[in-house]
């Protein structure tokens, strides 16, 4: 009984910590209003060039090996939401490597709070608003004619997140065992992107397994696209499945790595 | 400008062009994304063509669009990064510029000459790379070696143009807190305007007029497009447009300065 209300407890206080966190994010965002809104609509029109070249693609050609022009707005509006959410709440998810590299960590090792969760919230970029709005609005677009969808389009975002952030956890603690600067974090983070933002449809053998299982680029859009196209209950099992595996080997192999962390000695101010 | 200012200018390319090969696997890690870039083309490109090589669209075969975006990719990536003006709205705000100015070069200088040496560089790098995987995936390109230093001339006054291109958003950081959105926008533009991402030829005819009077074309699609159909007089043609944008950039570029260096105020040393 008394074991039960503590773990309420903690988790009451790991909500009011999160609600904490992203109070303050906000009061960051009033604080630099002019520049919250320049980088917001700033992604958001970085966002729509990209949508100038499917357009000038698929203008030219109307289907690419069965995919055509809607299922490329659903696959921008899954990654574009995915991407702002975890870059505007956890905004640290794509910087572990560079914290790690710079002795940061030290901040985070102190405190009475889980470190990964703590680590992630710390840091809001203000350009996820600008890809989040650019998803809802490609989203909205796409879906409008199916909007018994949107609920499993949801579902669907959620889980693509998850894999999402666990991939930039993964890529961020593997410098806890092979050093670095942090580069290599920013380098998997951008080829994840970019195979993330091209048709599935164009891989094919040995690249769609690789896409599947090792990065596991094909659930962030590429499944998630079959599926609201012609669902498919065991393509979403897989999805499910995919999920809680990227967050266990994402959690473990964090936690494995934050054993080898050597404290810099560095002294840092959070603000 | 006396000899021994070019000296100075010179050894500062220099330098910037080997630090830029200090660390090789420094070197390979950034460019991995430029592998990653040339196989998703390779798989999209072979998807529209059918895996066909004789089948031509918009003026190109399958390898020579794949040699286009090996080019095109590589200027522009060469010329991204942590290069001097990349970096230079930082120093704007955080005030570091002060004391850069007061050193004894032309600050516009230096920073165009380090620019270009670290371009040069990792431009070379990832043509080695991108040319390499392209070459195992689809074979050699269609240029003869006498025809390559003319690209290369051309491909220099790319970089050139990007150089003041983005050297003159960074200079916006005397008057706006952040510019990173103003560089993420002409980025963009160089990726599609410039051809960067797919040729002008495919391009719809009204959006290919629009994309060929403005300069980004002259920054990856005109030495890209030269690389895989070479001709005398499409070079001389590209090099007098290339040569007229450099100009007109340049008088903003210089000029923006001028008029941001007088918002600098310097107290002590």
């Amino acid at each position: 009984m008394a074991a039960k209300a503590k773990t309420k407890q903690r988790r009451h206080g790991l909500i009011d910590f999160l609600v904490m966190a992203f109070k303050i994010n906000m009061q960051s965002v009033m604080e630099y209003r002019l520049n919250f809104i320049i980088l917001a609509f700033g992604m958001f029109l970085n966002d729509v060039a990209f949508l100038v070249f499917w357009i000038i693609v698929y203008g030219k050609f109307h289907t690419i090996n069965g995919w055509g022009f809607n299922n490329i707005i659903l696959l921008q509006a899954i990654i574009a939401i995915g991407w702002g959410f975890a870059s505007f709440f956890l905004g640290n998810w794509n910087r572990i490597a560079d914290i790690v590299s710079k002795g940061a960590l030290d901040y985070y090792l102190t405190l009475p709070k889980p470190v990964l969760l703590h680590l992630l919230v710390t840091r809001s970029s203000f350009a996820g608003v600008g890809d989040m709005l650019f998803g809802l609005v490609l989203g909205t677009y796409a879906l409008s004619s199916t909007i018994s969808s949107i609920p499993l389009f949801i579902l669907l975002i959620v889980l693509s997140t998850i894999i999402l952030i666990s991939f930039g956890v993964v890529i961020g603690s593997l410098i806890f065992f092979i050093g670095g600067q942090g580069e290599l974090q920013e380098t998997l983070q951008t080829s994840l992107l970019l195979l993330s933002t091209y048709p599935f449809s164009i891989f094919g053998g040995a690249a769609k397994i690789l896409l599947l299982i090792a990065i596991p680029v094909g659930f962030i859009t590429g499944v998630p696209v079959l599926i609201l196209n012609n669902f498919n209950p065991l393509y979403l099992g897989y999805m499910f499945i995919a999920t809680a595996a990227s967050a266990i080997v994402a959690y473990a192999v964090f936690r494995f790595g934050l054993r080898r962390y050597e404290s810099g000695n560095a002294i840092n101010v959070q603000i | 400008m006396n000899v021994s200012a070019y000296a100075k200018y010179l050894s500062i390319a220099k330098v910037e062009m080997s630090n830029s090969f200090s660390s090789v696997s420094s070197a390979l890690i950034r460019n991995v994304v430029i592998v990653v870039v040339l196989f998703i083309f390779y798989n999209l490109w072979s998807t529209i063509y059918g895996h066909s090589s004789t089948l031509v669209i918009s003026g190109f075969t399958l390898v020579g669009i794949l040699w286009y975006l090996v080019m095109s990719e590589s200027v522009v990536s060469g010329s991204q990064g942590h290069t001097v003006s990349y970096r230079l709205s930082d120093d704007i705000k955080s005030g570091n510029i002060a004391p850069a100015l007061s050193k004894p070069y032309n600050f516009v200088m230096y920073c165009f000459w380090s620019t270009i040496g670290s371009a040069v560089a990792r431009t070379g790098i990832a043509l080695v790379l991108g040319s390499a995987l392209i070459w195992f995936l689809v074979g050699p390109p269609q240029i003869s070696i006498t025809e390559l230093p003319f690209v290369f001339v051309s491909v220099v006054l790319a970089l050139i143009l990007q150089f003041l291109l983005y050297f003159s958003i960074s200079i916006l950081g005397f008057w706006f807190e952040d510019t990173i959105a103003f560089k993420w926008i002409t980025d963009k533009m160089i990726f599609i305007l410039g051809g960067m991402l797919i040729p002008l030829s495919f391009f719809p005819q009204w959006l290919q007029t629009i994309a060929e009077i403005l300069p980004y074309s002259y920054m990856s699609y005109a030495p890209s497009y030269m690389f895989v159909n070479f001709t005398m007089s499409s070079f001389i043609s590209t090099v007098a447009l290339q040569s007229a944008w450099i100009i007109a950039l340049g008088v903003i570029a210089f000029g923006l300065f001028e008029l941001g260096a007088r918002r600098v105020s310097i107290n002590g040393g």
